[in-house]
């Protein structure tokens, strides 16, 4: 595909300091150390050859070496390579060329870091707030080493700042925190002409706890807790990602069964998520059949989650290292499944058949596909816009090599093709629950974990129900968590959604919020 | 139309009753056994994540139902029990067949609930969600969910309340008509949860509004919540 591989970059360029090669389930690890001043030409290149954005974070390094350091991961699907890149800045003045200009994926990551650490992007083109509401004091940065995680941090008067727009009979409709139906909180600011909205804005990071800085000094066993409790409906995606990274850190692969049994872990949470997505749609539409239909297939998935792991949402099984305890597998449950599959397949007959819906669902909340490849949209989204991009493919993980799947791509980009994606990957979930049950390996679900190596960092990642997890951790002395980076499919979904609302009336915004079905929680963190 | 009929003429009644379900399965509260329990021997304590064991009894308010306790047990003392619901009026718990007419009598014939995520996971709101699916109905007990706190009897409140919601919460539980019974539900808003520590989490709801009532679990069960409800109204009963 490409004239040369990635290494004869590295090779050309001498004054790259490679880190560290690692291999693992066939994924290649490249770590890079390059100078402030040459990282956004790394970034370009790296663009050239079809990179995208997984994460970037920062550490607060000045205890130890006296610097910060802003490390980036980026992964190359083509040569299955992931490329992680540290630069360095200095303690006093942390700042550095900013790489949203070519690599636009990393504008909110970018402005996060400035908040949260107070490092300078410059060039960046947008300085305004995101991590941090107007009401906290400027130069207070949390995630700095020398912020302890339990101070009190006074309020201070502030205004949101949103790009107006202006002109005759434009209105602003400001909607949330609190929103009218069960959903979580976030504010939103429509500048309408009549129902039509011109532009969207939200203000985000309100259920905001500080999890990441919650996690720092704990032990990497404690921190599952930590990761499992990110987010509600994505904690298997979230914490197998967390589990990756840890057993990639220690050099530790976990059981084959374990692998297998978090396929399933996984392949569960897409289930139930996206069938609720459906019932979800259609409640965006005001259709009842099909909201109480998928609302007792969904309650029928959670039983069955009960059954295999006692939690209703999958939580307390997965450890880094494997498994806590075994799945309880029962010959019924792939009967059930079965039966679920058949009705779910019922279910979206009726729905796709009447025209009264599809009226709504079609040409709504379009989004284009360059839009999501620059902005680096993940998941169900990207693909219902034509952005072939799955991890479980490009950069496999667990089980996943060995299983046989397809990955669904649609091309319109609407509400349509995004319930669309969301009933075929459910047929492909199926197929794959069905094919791990019946390859299951015999054994042990969990090797020990000896020792974490400090002040080394790692990247694991999973495809949850929504896109890419990726879960970035340093660790520290003593087995601890020295920084721990949350960064979810809806970090990286968020900033494309407002982008699809304008040219749609107000009253749609609740149908095509929820066919990108984001969480605000695995945002905010 | 008639894919929609067939559909709808081959769904049983899947409603059932809030008692009959939930019986044996899922995260209880962890029960130590003190027979068995060695002297001596810390190591529920000391591995507990949030605190929630002292003197070997478990506070429901503060277990985030890790149960890693259960695991570092070395003689399996540990066993669970179901999850209480917490009033202040702990005789509560026979709720049962009158529990319609306890809500018609306070609320004339129905029971209003706003809503609020407090800095929640998401997991507290899909069990809320849950309650109103034709499985759990929560509508079959006149109870139900309203847009605007202006018209709601109860707060059912969800999340550690966080830094940036607080305001909102504030104004919200302002807006309502007094009194107004508040619920609080799930580990973070009953007593912080796993992010006590953190600098933009709140500490739970106690300490921003006063609490009827409080739900445990992490998530509780959908059974479990409308259980909860049902008591801050028969709590409310009593107290007039």
């Amino acid at each position: 595909m490409y004239s040369q591989s990635f290494w004869q970059v590295i090779n050309d360029h001498q004054e790259y300091d490679l880190i560290k090669v690692t291999s693992h389930f066939a994924v290649q690890r490249i770590k890079l150390g390059v100078a402030a001043e040459k990282f956004p030409e790394v970034v370009a290149t790296l663009k050239k050859r079809g990179a995208f954005l997984l994460t970037m974070t920062a550490t607060d390094k000045r205890k130890l070496f006296g610097n910060f350091a802003v490390y980036s991961v980026f992964a190359l699907p083509a040569e299955k390579i992931i490329v992680e890149i540290k630069i360095v800045l200095e303690a006093k003045n942390p700042t550095y060329q900013s790489i949203t200009p070519i690599m636009p994926a990393a504008h909110w990551l970018e402005r996060e870091m400035k908040d949260l650490f107070g490092i300078i992007p410059e060039g960046h083109p947008d300085m305004r707030r995101l991590a941090v509401h107007p009401d906290w004091p400027a130069n207070v940065y949390p995630l700095r080493k020398d912020f302890i995680s339990n101070t009190k941090v006074p309020r201070v008067a502030g205004e949101m700042e949103f790009c107006s727009v202006k002109g005759e009979g434009i209105y602003q409709v400001p909607v949330g925190p609190i929103h009218a139906g069960i959903i979580e909180p976030g504010h939103f600011r429509f500048f309408a002409f009549g129902e039509d909205v011109i532009n969207l804005q939200a203000q985000l990071f309100y259920t905001h706890r500080g999890i990441e800085k919650a996690a720092e000094g704990k032990s990497y066993y404690d921190a599952t807790l930590v990761a499992e409790r990110v987010c509600g409906v994505c904690s298997a995606s979230h914490v197998v990602a967390y589990a990756q990274a840890i057993e990639t850190l220690a050099g530790v692969d976990a059981p084959k069964r374990a692998l297998y049994s978090r396929t399933i872990l996984l392949e569960l949470e897409r289930l139930y998520n996206h069938i609720g997505d459906i019932g979800n749609i259609c409640a965006g539409v005001g259709f009842s059949f099909g909201i109480s239909r998928g609302a007792i297939l969904k309650e029928r998935l959670m039983r069955i989650n009960m059954r295999l792991t006692g939690h209703r949402y999958l939580r307390g099984m997965v450890i880094p290292g494997g498994l806590r305890k075994d799945l309880r597998i029962t010959p019924k449950t792939s009967l059930e499944l079965i039966e679920l599959e058949q009705e779910l397949n019922n279910l979206t007959a009726t729905i796709l058949s009447s025209q009264s819906i599809l009226d709504r669902l079609q040409t709504t909340g379009i989004l284009d596909t360059e839009t999501a490849l620059t902005l680096g949209a993940v998941g169900p989204a990207a693909r219902a816009s034509g952005v072939d991009k799955d991890l479980r493919r490009d950069l496999p993980y667990g089980a996943y090599r060995k299983l046989d799947f397809r990955v669904p791509v649609q091309t319109g980009g609407d509400v349509y093709c995004r319930l669309k994606q969301r009933i075929e990957e459910c047929q492909q979930s199926f197929a794959i629950l069905q094919q791990a049950i019946k390859q299951m390996p015999q054994g042990k679900v969990v090797v020990e974990i000896p020792y974490l190596p400090p002040y080394r960092t790692s990247v694991g990642y999973t495809e949850s129900a929504r896109g890419a997890n990726v879960h970035w951790v340093m660790s520290g002395p003593n087995n601890t968590i020295y920084r721990y980076m949350v960064r979810s499919a809806s970090h990286c979904n968020w900033p494309v959604l407002p982008l699809c609302v304008p040219g749609n009336i107000i009253p749609d915004f609740p149908l095509i919020n929820k066919s990108f079905e984001l969480c605000y929680a695995c945002l905010d963190r | 139309m008639l894919k929609l009929l067939k559909g709808l003429m081959n769904t049983r009644i899947v409603t059932e009753d809030i008692n009959t379900r939930d019986k044996g399965c899922g995260r209880g509260l962890p029960i130590i056994n003190q027979e068995v329990c060695q002297t001596g021997c810390h190591r529920c304590t000391q591995i507990c994540p949030t605190g929630a064991m002292t003197n070997k009894l478990v506070d429901p308010r503060v277990c985030i139902f890790c149960h890693a306790c259960r695991q570092v047990c070395p003689v399996s003392a540990i066993d669970e029990t179901d999850i209480p619901i917490i009033t202040h009026n702990p005789s509560e718990e026979q709720l049962g067949q009158d529990l319609r007419n306890k809500i018609r009598k306070i609320c004339r014939r129905s029971l209003h609930i706003r809503y609020v995520d407090a800095g929640a996971c998401n997991g507290c709101d899909f069990e809320i969600n849950s309650t109103t699916n034709p499985v759990y109905d929560i509508q079959q007990y006149g109870v139900d969910f309203v847009a605007s706190p202006r018209h709601a009897d109860l707060l059912l409140v969800t999340g550690s309340v966080t830094r940036n919601l607080e305001i909102a919460l504030q104004k919200t539980y302002q807006a309502c008509p007094k009194p107004t019974l508040v619920v609080a539900v799930g580990a973070c808003a009953c007593g912080g949860g796993i992010f006590k520590e953190a600098y933009a989490a709140g500490g739970g709801v106690a300490r921003h509004l006063p609490v009827d009532v409080y739900v445990p679990g992490c998530p509780p069960t959908p059974a479990l919540i409308i259980k909860g409800i049902l008591a801050a109204v028969a709590q409310r009963e009593t107290a007039l």
